[in-house]
This record gives C-alpha cells, sequence and structure tokens, in this order.
C-alpha cells in the first residue's frame, strides 16, 4: 500500500464520518425560543447572540434573557414572578409561561431529549 | 507492456479501498434510522397554565378537531373547579357557607367525592377544605399575594374551627354540610382529575398515542410509537434536571414543589402547599414526585407527602396505594422507594439518595 493509497483510504473515512454527523444527527442544544405574546403572536428567536428581549404582555412588558442558548424571564410585571423563579430554560422542549402576562416560551430546535419536563 | 502489467497491480490494491467503502456505505445505510412518527404539538395557556398536549398518529385535521375539544373542556374545568368565580365550586362554597344541607351541581360530584375519599386515605394532609386558609394566604387568587404574610391569629381562628371534608355528608347530589369553615379548594386535586378526563376524551377520539403536560404534571397515552415516552424532572434547587425516566401506558407523573408558587416577605420564601395542621407552608421538603395510573391520586398524593414529610412520607404512601415516589428533603437528600428507583435514571452527580423499600 502506497502513501496515496493510505491518502485515499482516510479521505474516504473521514468524509464518512462527515456525512454522518452532518445529515444523521443535530446538535443537543436548542437553537430557538419560540415566544408568543398576549395577542397570541409567535417570534422564534436565535438563541446564538446574548441579548435582552422585551415582549408584549397583557399587564405590561416581559423582559427576557438570552444567554449561552439559555432564556429567562428578568422581569414580569406579574405579582407573583413564578415565570422569574423558573430560572433558566436550556432543553428543547421545554416550556414556560407568565400565565398573568400571558406571555408563552417554547425552547425548539436541536435533539429533543425528553417529551416533556416535570416539576 | 510493462504499463498493461502495472495496471493489473493496481487494481487487487484498490480492491481492498472498493471493499472498504462498499461495506462503510451498506453498515452506515443500515443504520439509517426508520423515520420518525409525525409528532403533532400544540402548546396554549389554559387552565390557569401552560398545556401541552402532543399525539402521534394523527393528521393534522384530526389534531385540530381534537385540540379544539381539549381546549372547551379545559376552558370548562377551569371554570368549574375555581374556588371563588361563579362555576360550580363557586358557588357551591357560597352554600357551604351558611352550612345545612343543600343540592349540588352534579358536575362536581366525581370529584368531590374523590377527594373525600383521597381526603381519608392521606389522613388529612390533602386536604382541600381549607379553602379559606388558602385564601387568607393569598393563594386563592391566580395572581398570589406578595406579602406580607397572614398574622397568626387569623391563622389560628380557621384552624380552630377545623374544616374538614368528614364535614361533609354526600347523597346523590345531596350535600349536608356541618362546619361553615368549609371552603372548597381543589387546587391540589383537579389538575389530575381532569388529565385523566382528557385522556379518557383523547382515546374515545381514537388517539392511541398521546402525552398532555399542564404546568409540569403530565399523564401519557400509549407510547412515542417507536421508543417509551421518556421525560425528565426538574432539580428543585437547580436550573438543570435531577432525574429522566421512561414513562408506561396510562401513567401520570405529578411533582409538588416548594419553588412553583411562593414570595418573599422580609428575606423569607413563603411558597403555596399548607400544611393543615400547623397553617403555615410545610418546610421540611423540596419536592416531591409521585407515579399512578390515577392522576387525581398522584396530584393529591403529591400533595400530601410533601405535607407529610420525610418522617411520614412512607406511611401515607402506603395509606394512598402509593408505591412510586420520591421525596427530596429540605437538606437535598433524596429519598426513592425501590420501585421508582429501579426505573429512574439520575442526571445530576453526587447526589445522596436513600432507596426505601416499596411501603
Amino acid at each position: 500500500m502506497t502513501v496515496a493509497d493510505r491518502i485515499v483510504i482516510v479521505f474516504a473515512v473521514v468524509v464518512l464520518i462527515s456525512l454522518y454527523l452532518l445529515l444523521w444527527t443535530t446538535g443537543p442544544h436548542p437553537t430557538h425560543a419560540k415566544l408568543t405574546d398576549h395577542d397570541h403572536h409567535t417570534i422564534s428567536h436565535n438563541l446564538d447572540a446574548d441579548r435582552f428581549i422585551d415582549v408584549a404582555g397583557r399587564l405590561g412588558t416581559s423582559k427576557l434573557e438570552i444567554n449561552r442558548q439559555r432564556i429567562r424571564f428578568v422581569d414580569s410585571p406579574c405579582k407573583s414572578k413564578v415565570c422569574i423563579h423558573a430560572g433558566w430554560l436550556e432543553h428543547s422542549g421545554q416550556v414556560l409561561a407568565c400565565l398573568p402576562n400571558g406571555v408563552l416560551v417554547e425552547m425548539t430546535g436541536g435533539t429533543r431529549q425528553f417529551d416533556a419536563i416535570n416539576f | 507492456m510493462k504499463k498493461n502489467v502495472n495496471n493489473m497491480d493496481i487494481l487487487p490494491r484498490y480492491k481492498f479501498l472498493l471493499v472498504l467503502l462498499v461495506t462503510l456505505s451498506t453498515f452506515t445505510a443500515g443504520c439509517q434510522p426508520a423515520p420518525a412518527p409525525v409528532e403533532r404539538k400544540d402548546t396554549t395557556l389554559a387552565f390557569g397554565t401552560f398545556v401541552e398536549t402532543t399525539l402521534i398518529g394523527v393528521t393534522e385535521q384530526e389534531q385540530a378537531l381534537i385540540m379544539k375539544t381539549i381546549n372547551e373542556k379545559l376552558e370548562y374545568y377551569h371554570y368549574a373547579f375555581h374556588p371563588w368565580k361563579a362555576g360550580p365550586t363557586g358557588r357551591t362554597n357560597q352554600l357551604l357557607a351558611a352550612a345545612g344541607e343543600f343540592s349540588t351541581i352534579p358536575s362536581l360530584l366525581p370529584l368531590l367525592e374523590q377527594s373525600q375519599l383521597l381526603y381519608r386515605q392521606s389522613n388529612g394532609l390533602f386536604n382541600p377544605a381549607i379553602g379559606k386558609l388558602m385564601a387568607l394566604w393569598g393563594y386563592h387568587e391566580e395572581i398570589p399575594s406578595d406579602g406580607p404574610p397572614p398574622d397568626e391569629e387569623s391563622i389560628q381562628a380557621i384552624l380552630d374551627q377545623k374544616p374538614r371534608m368528614d364535614d361533609l355528608t354526600i347523597k346523590g347530589v345531596r350535600i349536608t354540610n356541618t362546619n361553615p369553615a368549609v371552603q372548597l379548594d381543589f387546587g391540589a386535586v383537579a389538575k389530575g382529575y381532569v388529565l385523566d378526563i382528557l385522556m379518557q376524551d383523547l382515546q374515545s377520539m381514537g388517539v392511541k398515542n398521546a402525552i398532555i403536560n399542564t404546568g409540569g404534571d403530565l399523564k401519557v397515552l400509549g407510547s412515542h410509537v417507536d421508543r417509551p415516552w421518556r421525560i425528565a424532572i426538574r432539580h428543585p434547587r437547580q436550573s438543570g434536571l435531577l432525574a429522566s425516566l421512561d414513562v408506561a401506558d396510562g401513567e401520570a407523573v405529578f411533582t409538588s414543589g416548594d419553588y412553583e408558587r411562593y414570595y418573599e416577605y422580609e428575606g423569607k420564601r413563603y411558597h403555596h402547599i399548607l400544611d393543615p395542621r400547623s397553617g403555615y407552608p410545610a418546610d421540611q421538603v423540596q419536592s416531591v414526585t409521585v407515579i399512578h395510573t390515577n392522576g387525581a391520586v398522584a396530584d393529591a398524593a403529591a400533595t400530601a407527602l410533601f405535607v407529610a414529610g420525610p418522617e411520614q412520607w412512607l406511611e401515607t404512601a402506603r395509606n394512598m396505594g402509593i408505591k412510586q415516589a420520591m421525596l427530596v428533603d429540605k437538606s437535598g437528600t433524596v429519598h426513592i422507594t425501590d420501585a421508582m428507583h429501579q426505573r429512574i435514571h439520575f442526571e445530576q452527580p453526587d447526589l445522596d439518595i436513600k432507596v426505601i423499600a416499596t411501603p
């Protein structure tokens, strides 16, 4: 077996593995957060860039923070603050709502490891 | 001539490469997963929380029809079991305040009767008759109070009146109430009860595989077709996950935690799971998870076991017929029955886990 043969074999194996990873698997992390406001308008936000997002709710504005492909409520005009207490959402399929304000967040994209999160 | 000989030499060499590529291609083609079953998901705000319904094996049109029915039912039951709005529970509460005998709304009876049974089985730790106490703490409202907590005298005044489910005698639609302090609050059982009904409805509409997640508590039907339904349980103190498990056909998984609804007043946290004996939030536990095929039982038991605390939870589980339960105490130690431990996978390292013989 010549050097050229070895290079061809290694190249073929690398191409096969790359194709497998590219086509048959997806990343483990969610890629988007789907935010629904009190008027049922839905916008999907990419989780790549860290930032703050304001969502219009029934009572006022809910502020959410995207950080390292996670999202959380940092402020909301509700009294109970259940949404803020819930902390970060980081798994695909996780859902959280600020009920009094009518704002809903759902993590989408990536590999969904679980069909539901119990809490 | 020499050139031809060389070509013949090269061929066997590349035979190896050819065989390798064909083998790898065949192998990887064989590994290609079968197409995943089509999931149809609907997430909405209903029943005072978010409701996520995942259906498998239905068309888009069927899903639309099913979700219309489910959402209408959720709206009705939210109205029917609301403790103080003008629905069946609210009106029954008005009649209970006067004591004596009255006719209740028939649609309330199955939940009322099941709640009375669960009250007795839990030795009063699940007590939906403490609506006055819930109201006093501000947890009657969908938007709870932000403090201050009620004063001790007001709490004691309600405890002295001893509101119990046994104060009610149910005969047909007639209810006799001997204690005007009884006010119903089905907050610790209604979600499970409604999930049981919704799953029956789904079955009657021909759905074989579904999962409904109502604000973190869930019930499943069938499987994901290609695998079991797979769920995770949130860690009560971290943003990550505590554990994961496969859920079997007909099972409900309910968790009661001190982190869901609470308010802080002068640096102290007051959560919504009240101990009917003390009148204060139960403070020995972070969370309790219960698995049972009856959603109402799982729901009520999660609350009762939370209130029972690490000392009494097994006795309470035994009395309520619960075999699969997990309790995270206030120090973070995980107490788990053997039956549940066998099927659960912990997602965190270094947990202090105590496996206990199934009651």
